[in-house]
């Protein structure tokens, strides 16, 4: 008799492990769907286009990797690639932020283990959508730890398909950023984990992970700066204890040692203002653990008379170290700061002093349209994630306070950061949402009679739990009541939060009450109607089904061009291609010497040495800005000097992007200004307004300068242009891109021979032509027929 | 007895000697007038050069058959023609150039429009028609006859290996004046005017100011060698390379002398036909002290060594050249290393340095350019690289407070550990 217990207690087991199992089992299919989601979404470009690397930078990478798998690891560590940035190299080990190139390698060091024959290409090109699937998954874990699973499940949801984040993770967008913005998540993740778990393990994972994302990103700073402020704020707002130091002084010392040894980062790691921060809020954390301790040990009378003792010494050593750390800092022009850095802090900086910053694209501040574009309805619940996260504060959700605070202000500086932005309003909508779907559901529950009795109990002592543990934990107070008609129904019911227990064993039980707590936290009182919930639930329904259509339309339609070959839609209903950068790329690999140095705008310097095979002058890694201006300046002069200048750099083909013919707007034209900017800031005799009319417009057309008409680059690029314009749409010399006919339609070249233009004139190589043999003099040279220059 | 005679010749062919067969087209005005030149001609051919001579307006003329050229040289011996037979036109002579062969032309007082359009192309500017180089002090009298236009006190360059000389003998000139631009880099004057002469056409008014080719601005024989090594050479004088010159007495300042004309204008010719002064740079090579394979690059602070090897033909054998102003260039956009290099009198030169303590993309240049030799210019690229990250040294003396600082923050950690952990 005494059995029938037993086997009550292991049936009721078996129930709850199946429940349990069964709850898991739904959340990891859940995961996976997300994680397949992710990858899927992605795959648009290859669908639509082909299997090929986009862009500019990912060539780069991809060479890379090519040579990491052909080399090995030290190879490429000590690389010295000589055919970029003739006649200066480039030591790709020491300025290449490895952890993609690495990634890449070793995955398809492993597929090659395992015999399976993929190239280093579809490796390249599949390495993103793999990463925005972790990603996916490190945001789960985040928002799982700052609120619950659920909350988790949703933010997972949101960002493996937000748009801002396809924006560059797209199969064949082989960037930093595929690996990075997973990374950057995964050290959030860790992070929050360890202030809540207070293990050191976790701490050792997250400097690990710090590690992974310093290699892989410059944007570790926003990292070592944003981790700071939350200690800061932590210590502001008497949220100090163990666990945050346990997080966080680790980090500072190993991750710095971690970050010195990453060649590209080395001593700025110590050395930049970007890291001092760290070393301050460092400093900071033991002081005020050092107070507390004292506190603790000595009564209050003694406390005081020492704290002030204390305090004269340190201000006196403060004011000391403080203008020492000044004295230092103001040295540098910048105070220490790198130029993309000042231009996060002022947004003017780089527009002022730094032309070559602000004449990249991805470096302006986006326009409010793409916050609509690219985040969607997440614009919307972003905000209420952050009230919901303060309404409830705990160190996890004080945390993401902070870096969707932080991230708004920099992706307006740079459109580029939006990709920091994007995860964090994902992770906050989704606190957001799934706040606003527990007081739903909850409410819904309540009207179904036999559930409210049962749970009525845990739900008592989940909160009496939960009052035990602070005031931050807003227990059902009477405050909490609704005023009637209050339209923010999520004040409502203050779910309790599963993973923020102040020690790990409270966190078992924590969790296993919360979840029953959670679904009538509220009583039949404080429930809203069922029709209300219902139509809300629809509503929320409906938007989520829009923001999928949405973001699958952005993905398939916005952002899976690989950019080298476009397509035009034609009257028919089919597609025109325009793969002239290839063909160029493919003329060039297979008609020049391969040791000829090719010169163009740095834009193309990277598809240059990866598609040609050839060297290049300057590319888009823009270490050296008097290089890059050398090339501008010969783009902005006459011909003769531009001739002098190539030759003094060994260059035997120049070649100039032109979108004229056909209507490519981002041409060589369009970036000329920048090229006369960065030129002029090194070599004063080019002078914007030279190239600008006199009302300051910057036109190609008969009210252009001469100065703008006798440039080198108006001459390569509507060479023989008139005629082969009058051909193909019947309008001489008139530019589709400008939309007028251009200035000078005669264009004659003495120093420069045309070797190749591409199908549709996007693109045109030409010769740097040799010294001539002889010297005629001028009496031949008047005559007209002695222009000979072979 | 074929055998015999081949296998000395495919030698010769291997050791790039082409004199033995270099042939010569000579326009002439007339063809009758070729006595004129005979001692001229006589000596190119004792030199092993193939000459045929031929009237400028002859129909059969070319220079060029199924995209070979028939010839190494040209002569051009008639001044006052005003085009070619054939099909021989300044296009063709200039390509002829361009692909490297020489030409010797040589004018007078009748040069035609043609002819002289044909010396700017190779930047010399000749006077007009009917000008003549006038000299009141230094001219010479033949024959009894005084002629104020017969040059004799012309300035030989120094440039043995172009001219010969030095010139005990004046060479006799009479003929039109040219001028080469100051800054010209490819031509020479190979005999200047004296200072005392002057270039006039007696039948033309003076220009008002007049705007004369004075002194010894005035180039009698220029020589030009362009870019590619072909060499041309501008006489102004036709009669200076006839067998009356050759054999004149004449009297300058009352002294009787002979003339050097033969050897002047002989020698010019060689040199213009390449048989003189010409260098062939081969085999350069360089690599690190104490091995001797080539790499494909140094790392920086490297000591290397570099070689190139320069024989100078003459009459079509190579001797080792010397020369101690042969510079070696190591550039990344400015020359970090320019010196000269050593020979060691078998025509090898060398030099060994340290590569310059920058890593980039350094080149071998050298731009060898001195009168009356053709012209080296060799690049060659080289990488030089940073260390590598294990070539730093492991353990830095000045860095001995650091490690110790480190390892002795190690030990005090871990005795407080110990020591709170289980001391209680």
């Amino acid at each position: 008799s005494y059995l029938i217990p037993l086997v009550h207690f292991i049936k009721g087991v078996v129930k709850m492990r199946l429940y349990a199992k069964l709850a898991a089992a739904s959340k990891y299919l859940a995961l996976t769907g997300i994680c397949v989601l992710a990858f899927s979404v992605r795959l648009f470009s290859i669908v639509k286009y082909e299997s090929v690397i986009h862009e500019f930078d990912p060539y780069f990478n991809y060479r890379v990797t090519q040579f990491l798998t052909k080399e090995g690891f030290y190879e490429m560590w000590n690389w010295f690639d000589d055919r970029t940035w003739y006649p200066l190299g480039r030591v790709i080990g020491g300025t290449v932020y490895p952890g993609l190139i690495f990634t890449a390698g070793t995955i398809y060091r492993i597929l090659h283990f395992f015999h399976i024959p993929i190239h280093v290409q579809e490796v390249c090109v599949l390495t993103a959508p793999l990463f925005s699937a972790f990603c996916a998954l490190a945001c789960y874990g985040l928002v799982s730890q700052a609120r619950s699973h659920g909350a988790g499940l949703l933010a997972a949801f949101f960002v493996a398909i937000v748009p801002s984040y396809i924006s560059r993770s797209v199969a064949g967008s082989f960037d930093n950023e595929g690996v990075a913005i997973f990374a950057l998540v995964n050290v959030f993740y860790w992070f929050v984990k360890t202030v809540n778990s207070g293990s050191l393990v976790d701490a050792v994972v997250l400097v690990a992970s710090y590690g992974y994302m310093v290699m892989s990103w410059g944007g570790y700073s926003f990292i070592i700066n944003l981790l700071p402020l939350y200690c800061l704020a932590c210590i502001f707002f008497g949220r100090l204890n163990g666990r945050l130091y346990v997080a966080f002084a680790p980090l500072v010392a190993l991750g710095t040692a971690i970050s010195c040894s990453i060649p590209v980062v080395g001593f700025n790691a110590v050395l930049m203002s970007e890291h001092f921060g760290a070393f301050f809020a460092f400093i900071v954390l033991h002081v005020a653990l050092l107070v507390s301790y004292v506190r603790r040990m000595l009564s209050t009378k003694h406390f005081v008379i020492l704290a002030s003792m204390v305090l004269t010494v340190a201000i006196a050593l403060g004011a000391l170290a403080a203008s020492v750390v000044v004295a230092y800092v103001a040295k540098s022009p910048t105070l220490g700061w790198t130029g993309r850095s000042m231009t996060l802090l002022d947004p003017t900086y780089a527009s002022r002093f730094v032309p070559i910053i602000a004449s990249v694209s991805e470096h302006q501040p986006p326009q409010w349209s793409s916050y609509i574009m690219d985040l969607h309805m997440l614009v919307m619940l972003a905000p209420a994630g952050i009230l919901a996260c303060l309404h409830r504060l705990t160190d996890a959700s004080l945390f993401l306070v902070l870096y969707g605070l932080t991230a708004v202000y920099f992706s307006g500086v740079m459109i580029r950061l939006m990709l920091v932005l994007a995860p964090a309003v994902c992770c906050l909508s989704a606190v957001a949402l799934s706040d606003l779907m527990y007081v739903l559901c909850g409410s819904m529950r309540c009207w179904k009679p036999r559930f409210t009795f049962s749970t009525a109990n845990d739900s008592a002592t989940a909160a009496g739990e939960g009052g035990g543990e602070g005031a931050s934990k807003a227990p059902p107070t009477p405050g909490a009541a609704p005023s009637p008609g209050a339209p923010s129904s999520k004040d409502v019911v203050a779910p309790s939060t599963p993973d923020e227990p102040t020690s790990v064993k409270k966190k078992t039980r924590s969790k296993v009450s919360s979840k029953a707590a959670a679904p009538a936290e509220g009583s039949k009182l404080y429930a809203l109607p069922l029709l209300v919930c219902g139509a809300l639930l629809a509503m929320i329904l409906v938007i989520l089904g829009l923001y999928v259509v949405h973001c699958i339309h952005a993905s398939a339609d916005m952002y899976s061009s690989p950019s080298i070959v476009l397509q035009s839609p034609r009257r028919d209903g089919g597609f025109h291609v325009f793969d002239d950068f290839r063909e160029a790329y493919a003329w060039l690999r297979h008609n020049t010497h391969p040791d000829a140095k090719v010169a163009s705008w740095w834009d193309y310097g990277y598809q240059t040495t990866a598609m040609a095979n050839r060297t290049v002058i300057v590319d888009n890694n823009t270490w050296n800005t008097s290089h890059i201006a050398t090339v501008g300046r010969a783009m902005s002069s006459s011909e003769a000097k531009a001739w002098s200048i190539y030759r003094s750099l060994d260059v035997e083909y120049v070649f100039v992007v032109f979108g004229g013919l056909v209507g490519y707007p981002s041409d060589d034209i369009n970036k000329f200004l920048w090229m006369v900017r960065i030129g002029g800031g090194v070599y004063p005799e080019i002078k914007e307004p030279d190239y600008l009319t006199p009302e300051g417009d910057y036109r190609v057309d008969a009210r252009g300068t001469k100065t703008m008409l006798n440039s080198l680059m108006y001459k390569l690029s509507y060479y023989d242009f008139a005629d082969e314009s009058q051909l193909s749409t019947g309008q001489r010399g008139v530019d589709r891109v400008r939309g007028y006919p251009i200035g000078k339609l005669n264009v004659k070249l003495s120093y420069f021979e045309e070797v190749f233009t591409s199908q549709h004139w996007m693109m045109r190589i030409y010769r740097v032509r040799d010294q001539p043999l002889r010297d005629p003099t001028l009496r031949a040279g008047k005559k007209g027929k002695a222009a000979n220059r072979r | 007895m074929a055998r015999q005679f081949l296998l000395p010749l495919f030698l010769l062919a291997a050791l790039g000697v082409t004199s033995a067969s270099k042939s010569v087209l000579v326009l002439l005005q007339n063809v009758n007038t070729a006595d004129k030149y005979s001692k001229f001609f006589g000596s190119l051919r004792d030199y092993g050069f193939d000459i045929s001579v031929k009237s400028v307006k002859d129909s059969s003329l070319k220079l060029k058959e199924y995209g070979t050229w028939l010839y190494d040289d040209l002569v051009l011996f008639a001044p006052p023609a005003e085009g070619f037979g054939g099909k021989i036109d300044r296009q063709v002579i200039l390509e002829f150039v361009d692909s490297g062969h020489n030409v010797l032309m040589a004018l007078n007082s009748d040069a035609s429009e043609s002819m002289r359009n044909l010396a700017a192309e190779f930047g010399i500017d000749v006077d007009d028609r009917g000008s003549k180089v006038y000299d009141h002090f230094s001219h010479a009298t033949l024959n009894g006859k005084e002629d104020h236009t017969l040059i004799a006190g012309g300035n030989v360059v120094d440039a043995p290996v172009m001219v010969g000389g030095p010139y005990k003998e004046p060479v006799l000139f009479r003929g039109i004046a040219s001028v080469i631009p100051g800054d010209a880099e490819l031509a020479t004057v190979a005999l200047g005017a004296p200072s005392t002469s002057y270039s006039h056409a007696p039948k033309q008014a003076m220009l008002e100011p007049p705007s004369l080719m004075v002194g010894s601005s005035i180039s009698l024989v220029t020589a030009v060698q362009a870019r590619n090594n072909a060499r041309v050479v501008v006489a102004g004088s036709l009669e200076m390379f006839t067998d009356d010159f050759f054999d004149a007495v004449v009297t300058v300042k009352g002294v009787s002398t002979h003339t050097s004309n033969w050897a002047f204008t002989v020698t010019m010719a060689r040199w213009a036909f390449q048989d003189r002064g010409v260098l062939v740079a081969s085999n350069m090579r360089h690599h690190l002290l104490g091995s001797d394979e080539q790499p494909w690059g140094y790392r920086v602070n490297d000591d290397v060594e570099f070689l190139v090897d320069v024989v100078e033909l003459d009459g079509g054998v190579p001797k080792p050249f010397a020369a101690d102003d042969i510079q070696l260039e190591f550039i990344m956009l400015n020359p970090y290393i320019r010196q000269p290099l050593q020979h060691d009198g078998n025509g090898t030169f060398s030099l060994r340095f340290k590569v310059p303590d920058v890593y980039g993309v350094f080149k071998y240049y050298i731009d060898y350019a001195h009168r009356g030799y053709s012209y080296i210019k060799l690049t060659h690229q080289v990488p030089v690289r940073p260390f590598k990250h294990n070539e730093y040294e492991r353990f830095l003396v000045c860095a001995y407070p650091y490690y110790a600082s480190a390892i002795s923050i190690m030990v005090g950690f871990f005795a407080l550990g110990f020591f709170y952990l289980y001391n209680k």
